[in-house]
């Protein structure tokens, strides 16, 4: 879509409304997966999103095309966004590991969400990593972007998203294999 | 076990809900976008540009008055002030000059007579005035109470002359 892309993005910064919806279609779900893995509560990841986009609407003017998709972009707001809804609320859900306590396990997304056990598991799981953790997981494996793309949207260089992705991995396979345990 | 990353990929099933997308998207393109922040960014630059050039044209104005020495020396260094002080020096040195003056005015005054004299005396005695022994026989023989040898006063003084 990159070519296109450019075109759309062209387009709404001169105001063009039906472009701006060609790209909000196209980057919603993705986006809102990012936020809703931070934040766990269905609600919570709507108004987000919803904030998301309609600050990329405010400011699309002032975005300068590069090589990257306009999702790039989109993750920074995100992130931005998903920090200071922590920091007013005073919520800090990421912790190390060994801190892991299963009770911490919600299950008010689960009643909304039909899917297989070990998904919905691996899914409570991904909120209890360190943030930038959480952010490579998801980008790499849930959105299939390249290490690149990723490197670009959390200013990193390729190196350290390949070395923070494995770090990752095997965090959340020893909270799962806990996990697996106690049950 | 499944592999956690094939589990991680099942994730992508998470979709926010079609009303709420159509919801989101009409209230997001109902609000009004911001306008490009060219402007100040532009009057930025521009002051950074007019700032760049007044100090510019500032330094090459003192350079070439000459005055950058002055201004350094007064503002940059007071502990060298007092000794680069030049009406200060200038006066200094004058006061020097006058005691030197005086000096050296005292000091000629002073050889001079007495070189005058020596030179008079020598002329007239040759170095044999400056013996002591001479001097008084010289005076013995003057007899100058005797006012006879008074009147011959120029005799004598023509006999110790020759």
């Amino acid at each position: 879509m990159l070519e296109e892309e450019k075109k759309y993005i062209k387009e709404a910064q001169e105001g063009n409304q039906g472009s701006f919806g060609l790209i909000y279609n196209h980057y919603v779900s993705q986006i809102y997966r990012f936020v809703f893995f931070k934040v766990s509560v269905k609600q919570v990841a709507e108004d987000l999103t919803h904030e998301i986009f309609l600050s990329a609407w405010q400011n699309i003017k002032n975005y300068k095309q590069k090589q990257f998709p306009i999702s790039s972009w989109l993750y920074q707001i995100a992130r931005n966004k998903v920090i200071d809804y922590y920091r007013t609320d005073k919520k800090n859900i990421s912790i190390d590991t060994e801190d892991f306590q299963e009770e911490m396990l919600g299950s008010e997304e689960q009643a909304s969400l039909d899917i297989p056990l070990a998904i919905d598991k691996v899914k409570s799981l991904i909120k209890f990593l360190k943030p930038e953790y959480q952010d490579v997981l998801i980008m790499r494996y849930v959105e299939d972007l390249d290490h690149k793309e990723i490197a670009n949207a959390l200013n990193k260089s390729e190196g350290a998203i390949r070395l923070i992705q494995h770090r990752a991995i095997n965090n959340l396979k020893e909270l799962y294999a806990k996990h697996r345990g106690n049950n | 076990m499944q592999n956690i990353e094939e589990i991680i990929k099942q994730l992508k099933k998470i979709e926010p809900d079609q009303e709420y997308k159509n919801v989101s998207l009409r209230s997001i393109l109902s609000s009004a976008q911001n306008s490009e922040n060219r402007f100040s960014i532009n009057f930025f630059e521009f002051l950074k540009l007019g700032a760049a050039l007044s100090l510019t044209g500032v330094l090459i104005m003192v350079s070439v008055s000459g005055s950058f020495s002055k201004f350094n020396a007064k503002l940059l260094s007071p502990v060298l002030l007092s000794s680069l002080d030049e009406e200060k020096i200038a006066k200094e040195a004058g006061q020097v000059d006058i005691k030197i003056t005086i000096a050296e005015a005292k000091y000629y005054n002073d050889s001079t007579k007495k070189v005058a004299i020596a030179l008079d005396e020598t002329a007239k005695n040759g170095p044999g005035h400056l013996n002591s022994t001479i001097i008084e026989k010289e005076i013995k023989g003057l007899n100058i109470n005797d006012g006879d040898n008074g009147e011959n006063i120029d005799e004598l003084l023509n006999k110790l002359t020759m």
